[in-house]
């Protein structure tokens, strides 16, 4: 057994893992096509087939060709990616393979397949460190999976105790501390079994190949609905103008025209400003809808509604409504992830909802502008005759092209005097952030030292009161935890390199890499820390992974 | 992702591994001497149990080609047949931490006791390596010269390898059997005086049979006692008692290699199998530092040389020749009484009363060189039949001898 022989040996080992998968290719195609189960996958539903069975018979360069054709034609394509990347394995060309996964990845960073699949090329090429951190990551798009595998190891860390116990006739349970497992709060993300594909047997892929191809079909649908959410609002947007119009050219007295001007002036501000929103929403949907973290982004949308009223004066009813609709969109989410099968439905009502919702943000930010430029309008009268105006929209439908543009034009000069006044605000918030900045990485860094020091109430010290735990457990459930994570180590270090501070008013969020080393554990990733000023210091509001 | 996940500690401690096994022939699972069974003992071992020390070298080598997962089921499997193998939970344990943290060295069990600890990977050393030095079973023990027709087997102590070989009489040929691990004396070999822990080098024969359940637990399940302190022993003035092969109690299935007070010690199974085919006063014990081995031919040669020297020395008697005879001892000679050789070989003649042998036969022959002596000993025992006239005598006997110069010379005479 001569070490050469040794290292061909597990160099088989893992070919041979890359070559299993390639053996369940039919079970893991028809999984992955469940997975990224769009309306474009029927289209080329038939070319995938055509793809799985030359594979199936070995006719890599043939699967090869044909999954290049039909790639051209859908570029972004997850599935198809991921199968080219297959091919590749397949083929040797692991470094070719690699591209494949890792721009998957980048472009689908909560898929773990990916990940799963990187690290086995990187350590059929003996790059272990780089595959134990692919594999970190592929726990880490569930954070369920993380805290399991750490209560794993501590499981095994016990059944070694009571082994080396017997092993060396130490009486069991003398001195021994029990592990202290982490509890999980609440069901997380998704309960329809799990995205990470065990192939373990064929009865089991195809329950989680239905599963998920459920949640795909949901998640495409919410995309979808983002879109024409978008697409809505810029022809309501446009619809309204024109109903203004006609309202006017058809007002019979001064004052029913004054008013008619005001609103349509107002309309056409909140026009541009939700179509501007409406993009934005897109974008943030669109980014929404590949996190699968449903949770999350239900959170983030509270926060952004809540801000959005701090920032209004006239904080009206409008937005005591958007809240409740909020909630109730969050309501149904979470019961939609309980109800796999009912997700599809769920999620288009709750798409609408959610559409629905950032209409009325958008006029409601409208309104809020309009009442520190004029203090004048109640939110009431802009929410009547925004009624009036859709009602008159619906009945009529001539529009007087050069009008809307001169209103356009008024709200533009309008926004470019917001602009210059947030400007003036923005230059001086950053000659203070500057400053900020500095006491800000000096929070991150005496953080890190209590963490590496053990300093238990130190660390718990940088965190802000409203702290935002994990899994939405109690503070002190939490700090508990924590205390608890922190103690039973023999060691910790916690490194922060490659910081970036940016600071918006008196939240400051930190993007860094993280260097975690324990006895039991070493963990390189990118974190986000967002920070909050409170009276002078700068605590943790937020702890996230990823950055 | 598991076995991903075991990739990076299962390296460190497989390139231990790689290291410790190197050099091994590529052996399946018989490549463990145990697994051949030693004759005599068919009906006693259940069939269905693994040996276990045959699927210890099996983890540990599935460890070094990194197969975990086979590792671990093997592991399983030998604590559950031998439930107080400690070494089997050891690499058990091993095996499982690697799910959590790095495992860089036998036991890896971190505030473990030391000591426990070491002795652990003390006997983990010394079982892979007894593997990598196996002698070829063609090969013979240089120091068993021959076996007399009365002896079954023989059994050879290699303190060094912490093992013990079983060689079979086939009419008067050697064939290897099996070989066994065994724990010693807590300071190592070469005993000198009683309490010091440390096992007797010599050739030793079983002088008792004592079955387990006349014995407390701790000495397993039966013990044979050795003739320690011999003839040579005593004439060195070494002192003690009590040297046995024995078994081990009943929670321990084996013991560190450096543990007794001098006893040998096998696992219990094995320590069966000796005692069904051990005789008392027949069965011989070489305990050597390093058991050394020689090829058929030059056993041969050095077996007919050692016997044509006893031979002559036999033939001499038949002359009345006195001169001749004292030709054969060495002028330090000394008797069991402490006799030296003018005395004794006076007393000798005195009882012939001035009669010559008509005949001297020397039957049931074994013949030994002598471990642990800086010269060439060889200590021979045999029973001489001689006839004086009409009348006949048989005497059991044991010489030994030292080489001064080119010629062999006894140093010692007396009864067996």
């Amino acid at each position: 057994m001569a070490p050469e022989s040794q290292e061909q040996t597990s160099i088989h080992g893992l070919r041979g893992l890359i070559s299993k998968t390639a053996h369940k290719t039919a079970v893991l195609s028809s999984l992955v096509a469940a997975l990224f189960g769009v309306p474009a996958t029927l289209a080329h539903a038939s070319e995938m087939s055509d793809i799985n069975k030359l594979m199936r018979a070995g006719q890599y360069a043939d699967a090869l060709t044909k999954t290049d054709a039909v790639l051209a034609k859908h570029p972004r394509d997850a599935q198809l990616r991921f199968t080219k990347g297959l091919i590749l394995a397949e083929q040797n060309r692991s470094a070719e393979a690699i591209a494949v996964f890792s721009k998957l990845t980048e472009d689908f960073p909560d898929l773990p397949e990916p990940y799963n699949n990187l690290a086995v090329l990187y350590a059929a090429d003996g790059q272990y460190d780089k595959a134990r951190a692919a594999l970190d990551m592929a726990m880490r798009t569930n954070p369920t999976y993380a805290t399991a595998l750490e209560n794993l190891g501590d499981v095994y860390a016990k059944l070694a105790s009571q082994a080396y116990d017997k092993a060396l006739q130490i009486d069991p349970g003398a001195n021994v501390p029990q592990p202290k497992l982490t509890l999980l709060r609440s069901l997380n993300g998704n309960t329809t079994g799990g995205t990470v594909p065990r192939l373990a047997s064929a009865a089991a892929a195809q329950r989680d190949a239905k599963a998920k191809a459920e949640a795909a079909a949901a998640e495409q649908q919410e995309r979808n609905r983002a879109l024409a959410a978008e697409k809505l609002a810029q022809q309501a947007a446009a619809d309204k103008a024109e109903a203004e119009k006609t309202a006017i050219s058809k007002a019979t007295s001064e004052k029913e025209k004054a008013a008619a001007d005001k609103a349509a002036a107002e309309k056409a501000a909140a026009d541009k400003a939700a179509a501007d929103k409406a993009t934005a929403e897109k974008a943030a949907a669109d980014r929404a809808a590949a996190d699968r973290a449903k949770a999350e982004k239900a959170r983030a949308d509270q926060l952004a509604a809540e801000q959005a009223r701090a920032q209004k004066a006239a904080a009206d009813k409008a937005a005591a409504e958007l809240k409740q609709k909020e909630l109730q969109a969050q309501k149904d989410k979470e019961q939609a992830d309980k109800l796999a099968r009912e997700q599809a439905a769920r999620a288009e009502k709750d798409k609408a909802a959610q559409a629905a919702a950032e209409k009325a943000q958008a006029d409601k930010l409208a309104a809020a502008e309009k009442a520190k430029a004029e203090k004048l309008a109640a939110a009431e009268k802009a929410k009547a005759e925004k009624l009036a105006a859709a009602e008159k929209a619906k009945a009529e439908k001539l529009a007087a092209a050069e009008k809307a543009k001169a209103e356009k034009l008024a709200a533009a000069e309008k926004a470019k005097a917001d602009k210059a006044r947030a400007d003036k605000e923005k230059a001086k918030a950053e000659a203070s952030a500057e400053q900020d900045k500095a006491v800000v990485l000096a929070a991150l860094n005496g953080w890190a030292k209590a963490w590496s020091d053990k300093d238990v109430r130190s660390y718990l010290g940088h965190y802000a009161s409203d702290f935002e735990t994990p899994r939405g457990a109690s503070r002190k459930e939490w700090a508990e935890e924590r205390r608890a994570r922190i103690e039973d180590k023999g060691r910790i270090s916690v490194k922060v390199s490659n910081a970036t501070v940016s600071i918006n008013g008196n939240i400051a969020t930190v993007r860094y890499r993280q260097i975690y080393n324990s006895d039991r554990l070493t963990v390189d990733s990118r974190k986000t820390l967002i920070f909050v000023k409170q009276g002078n210091r700068w605590l943790i509001k937020q702890e996230r992974s990823g950055g | 992702m598991a076995s991903a996940l075991q990739g990076r500690p299962a390296r460190m401690l497989g390139r231990l591994l790689m290291l410790c096994l190197a050099g091994l022939p590529a052996m399946g699972s018989e490549a463990s001497s145990s697994s051949i069974p030693p004759q005599g003992n068919t009906a006693g071992a259940p069939a269905a149990k693994p040996d276990p020390e045959a699927l210890l070298i099996d983890i540990y080598k599935d460890l070094g080609a990194n197969r975990l997962r086979e590792a671990q089921a093997k592991a399983d499997a030998l604590v559950a047949a031998y439930p107080t193998f400690r070494l089997g939970h050891l690499v058990r344990g091993d095996l499982l931490l690697m799910h959590a943290r790095p495992v860089r060295n036998f036991g890896a069990m971190a505030d473990g006791p030391g000591d426990k600890l070491k002795e652990l990977r003390d006997e983990a050393m010394v079982r892979i390596r007894s593997l990598q030095e196996k002698p070829d079973p063609k090969l013979i023990p240089k120091a068993v010269l021959q076996v007399g027709e009365d002896q079954k087997n023989v059994l050879v102590v290699d303190t060094t390898r912490s093992r013990l070989y079983v060689y079979e009489n086939q009419g008067g040929e050697l064939k290897y059997m099996t070989d066994y691990y065994v724990s010693q004396g807590r300071f190592g070999a070469n005993k000198t005086k009683s309490g010091d822990q440390r096992t007797p080098i010599g050739v030793y024969y079983v002088n008792n049979r004592i079955p387990g359940p006349k014995l407390p637990d701790f000495y397993g399940t039966g013990a044979l006692p050795l003739s320690y302190p011999n003839e040579w022993d005593k004439r060195n003035g070494r002192s003690g008692y009590g040297i046995w092969l024995h078994g081990t109690p009943s929670d321990n299935f084996s013991r560190p290699p450096l543990s007794s007070d001098g006893c040998v010690v096998l696992a219990n199974p094995d320590l069966q199998s000796l005692y069904s085919t051990a005789e008392v006063g027949k069965t011989v014990v070489v305990i050597s530092q390093h058991v050394q081995f020689v090829d058929k031919s030059e056993w041969a040669k050095q077996r007919d040389a050692a016997s044509a020297m006893l031979e002559q020395w036999g033939q001499s008697l038949e002359n009345a020749d006195a001169d001749k005879v004292l030709s054969y001892y060495s002028p330090e000679f000394r008797s069991a009484q402490g006799e030296n050789l003018a005395t004794w070989f006076g007393r000798q003649q005195k009882s012939l009363n001035g009669a010559r042998y008509t005949s001297v036969k020397l039957r049931d022959v074994s013949l030994f060189r002598y471990p642990g002596t800086p010269e060439d000993m060889i200590v021979s025992t045999f029973t001489q039949e001689s006839a004086v006239g009409k009348s006949k005598n048989a005497i059991r006997k044991r010489q030994y001898w030292v080489r001064e110069g080119s010629q062999w010379k006894i140093i010692y005479e007396g009864n067996a």
